[in-house]
């Protein structure tokens, strides 16, 4: 895997950041994965970063996992319940070996369940996450500041778009190595 | 866009400030919003400036008093009592209590349907706020959330408790015995462990999500003051950076854990009124008791939040983030809430009483005979709690709000105690009429319930930050000021 360089500037208005993030993405020709808005609140999703640097597979594919999950979960209720009944019946108030209703008030928790653990997981496959290495950040970040992150191929495109934040209105800028 | 809540401001100054406003930006930003404006904003809501938020809102999870460990130690020394009685009990077995044939459920499983119930608003409220984008919610999940978490793994200890051979509790769990036995998923008391479970592992996992932006919050202020916290909260926070990206997922998957939760809320409370309405005992064998265990749960719950917003606002001097707003909001909610379960409480008298079904008009004469002082507690909370919290002037009143949800548990206790114990002393034949009254070893390890609940929380709060930091951030950058006419008005953007 080949190097790259990143940039991280701190603004301190929403506006003036955005205009940076139209400016570097023509400049530097940044697609999705190159470009990121570091924000300690939730923005409307491309109020910030632009369509084409939207990370649009989360939209598209995030939901998969509590679902696909949950089918899973659904079978091994039905395998849970329904099995025991088979493998191991115990006449109980002379219900049938497969009792419709244990089967489905279990199926239906062990569907939820395996839902809650599909939500978890979608958050750490879709946001790279955990990821405990040093990245590019500022704790200043967590205080308000909005900081804009790209990544670049080479120093000369870094020094570039160092300069261009600056110039745009970021009162600090870090630069980096291998850390977007 | 949309309103959210509206007020208006007629001054000329304002007016003149207002129309200088462009961009939302310009709210958070002091130098360039005229003061008027701010003074109103603050009025909306309650920060000025991020850092000084974060400073206020992490205060009680950074700066502890002596008073609080004296807490700690007073709520560990009730708990050290409850263990130890609990530990007798195991020891001599369950005739340290006062149950006995054919008394079997007394007053522990009353406390562990009480402690399910409590458990129930924190993540309901939670999730139909949050996907009602009421923004009203937003300073309150966090303390309801763990409210849940936390009564959860109080109710979970009852069953132990009750069961008396705590040793055999594994032959409830799926796994390989001696005795080649499995669980019989027959039973309603095995649909019971299992709803509960996923409740604790939803209910965890919406909770620890929501933290994830906070924390991350919290291990950049304890890395700035080398404070101890650093450690767990680097590990917990994940690397959190607050990226686009992050906050997509984090978004998208809050919301699918919302969607869970309300699906699995409601089924834990009915499984749990299985437990009684399954079997064939008159005064238990209802088809609403589903429903009313669910309605009983959140009103329970939703008072449960009121009396703790109420502490944690008192306690730690949050009374700008847990606003009168916020108490006023969820008094409404506890009227609400009041109605549908008193409804539900005359509809299953009133069934009883004109088909005049003997062995059930019975059981029902016997609770207001054996029982009136908690027919009454429960019965007049309800009512006037309804009366009350009618009037805003109550609901905005602190003090009322406190002593008036503590009366809405102490009513709901009664009523887990009513449905669990009355049915129970005046069982099939008559012979076997019985009386009970918890001895002292049930009241004590009652009593370490409470304080363990209390232990949890306090805990918490000096772990893991108490105010959803994040979800007021996002409320401030969505919403602004909108001129409409002579007025203007809060207003909230929505996607």
């Amino acid at each position: 895997m080949s190097d790259h360089y990143t940039v991280l500037g701190l603004y301190r208005k929403v506006a003036i950041k955005t205009k940076t993030v139209d400016r570097v993405v023509e400049e530097f020709d940044l697609k999705d994965g190159e470009i990121e808005s570091l924000t300690s609140a939730a923005y409307p999703d491309g109020a910030i970063v632009d369509d084409k640097t939207l990370h649009h597979e989360v939209y598209k594919q995030q939901y998969l996992f509590p679902f696909l999950l949950g089918i899973c979960g659904f079978f091994l209720g039905i395998a849970l319940a329904g099995g025991t009944g088979y493998i191991m019946n115990m006449d109980v108030g002379g219900k049938p070996p497969f009792s419709y209703m244990p089967t489905g008030v279990i199926t239906y928790e062990t569907t939820l369940a395996c839902a809650v653990v599909g939500s978890l997981l979608s958050i750490f496959y879709f946001g790279k996450l955990p990821n405990w290495t040093e990245r590019a950040y500022d704790p200043d970040i967590s205080d308000g500041a909005l900081g804009l992150l790209v990544k670049l191929d080479s120093t000369e495109d870094q020094d570039r778009a160092a300069a261009m934040m600056e110039e745009m209105g970021a009162y600090r800028v870090h630069k980096g190595k291998n850390n977007f | 866009m949309s309103t959210s809540s509206g007020h208006a401001h007629g001054s000329a100054e304002h007016k003149a400030a207002f129309n200088d406003l462009t961009d939302v930006e310009d709210i958070r930003d002091p130098e360039a919003v005229p003061e008027v404006v701010r003074s109103t904003y603050d009025d909306a809501d309650i920060f000025r400036d991020e850092k000084e938020f974060n400073d206020h809102t992490l205060r009680p999870m950074f700066y502890t008093t002596k008073a609080y460990f004296i807490f700690v130690i007073a709520l560990s020394l009730i708990m050290a009592q409850g263990v130890a009685t609990f530990a007798v009990q195991t020891y001599y077995g369950l005739g340290q209590t006062n149950m006995h044939e054919p008394l079997f459920w007394g007053s522990y499983i009353a406390t562990f349907v009480f402690w399910v119930g409590m458990s129930h608003s924190g993540t309901i409220v939670s999730s139909l706020l949050r996907l009602s984008h009421a923004n009203w919610r937003r300073p309150i999940l966090r303390a309801a959330e763990a409210m849940t978490a936390f009564s959860l793994l109080v109710a979970g200890l009852f069953p132990l408790i009750h069961v008396g051979r705590l040793w055999r509790v594994y032959y409830m769990f799926p796994l390989p015995n001696q005795r080649t036995l499995w669980p019989q998923f027959k039973s309603p008391l095995m649909w019971d462990m299992m709803a509960i479970s996923v409740y604790m592992v939803g209910s965890m996992t919406f909770l620890y999500v929501g933290l994830i932006p906070d924390l991350a919050i919290a291990r950049d202020r304890a890395i700035a003051n080398n404070n101890w916290r650093q450690h767990y909260l680097k590990f917990l926070a994940l690397g959190w950076r607050g990226s686009n990206r992050e906050w997509m997922v984090y978004n998208k998957a809050s919301l699918f854990l919302a969607v869970i939760i309300l699906l699995i809320a409601p089924s834990v409370h009915t499984i749990v009124s299985w437990d009684f309405a399954m079997t064939m005992t008159p005064g238990w064998h209802t088809t609403i008791f589903g429903p009313y265990f669910v309605v009983g749960a959140i009103y329970s719950g939703v008072a449960g939040v009121v009396t703790l917003m109420i502490v944690l606002r008192w306690l730690f001097k949050l009374d700008d983030v847990i606003r009168i707003l916020h108490i006023d909001a969820l008094g409404k909610l506890l009227v609400v809430i009041a109605i549908i379960w008193t409804y539900f409480y005359v509809n299953e008298y009133i069934v009883t009483w004109y088909s005049h079904k003997p062995e059930e008009a019975h059981m029902w004469a016997w609770q207001g005979e054996r029982f009136p002082h908690l027919l009454w507690i429960m019965l007049g909370g309800s009512v006037l709690n309804i009366f009350l919290l009618s009037w805003s002037r109550v609901r905005r009143n602190v003090y009322m709000m406190f002593w008036m949800s503590l009366l809405v548990n102490a009513g709901m206790y009664s009523e887990r105690y009513l449905i669990v114990v009355p049915v129970l002393t005046r069982r099939d034949n008559p012979f076997m009429w019985t009386d009970y009254l918890p001895s002292g070893t049930e009241l004590s390890i009652i009593a370490a319930s409470f304080a363990y609940f209390i232990f949890l929380y306090a805990i918490f709060i000096k772990l893991f930050p108490i105010v959803t930091m994040a979800d007021v951030k996002e409320g401030v950058v969505i919403s602004g000021d909108m001129k409409i006419g002579r007025h203007s008005v809060r207003v909230q953007a929505r996607e």
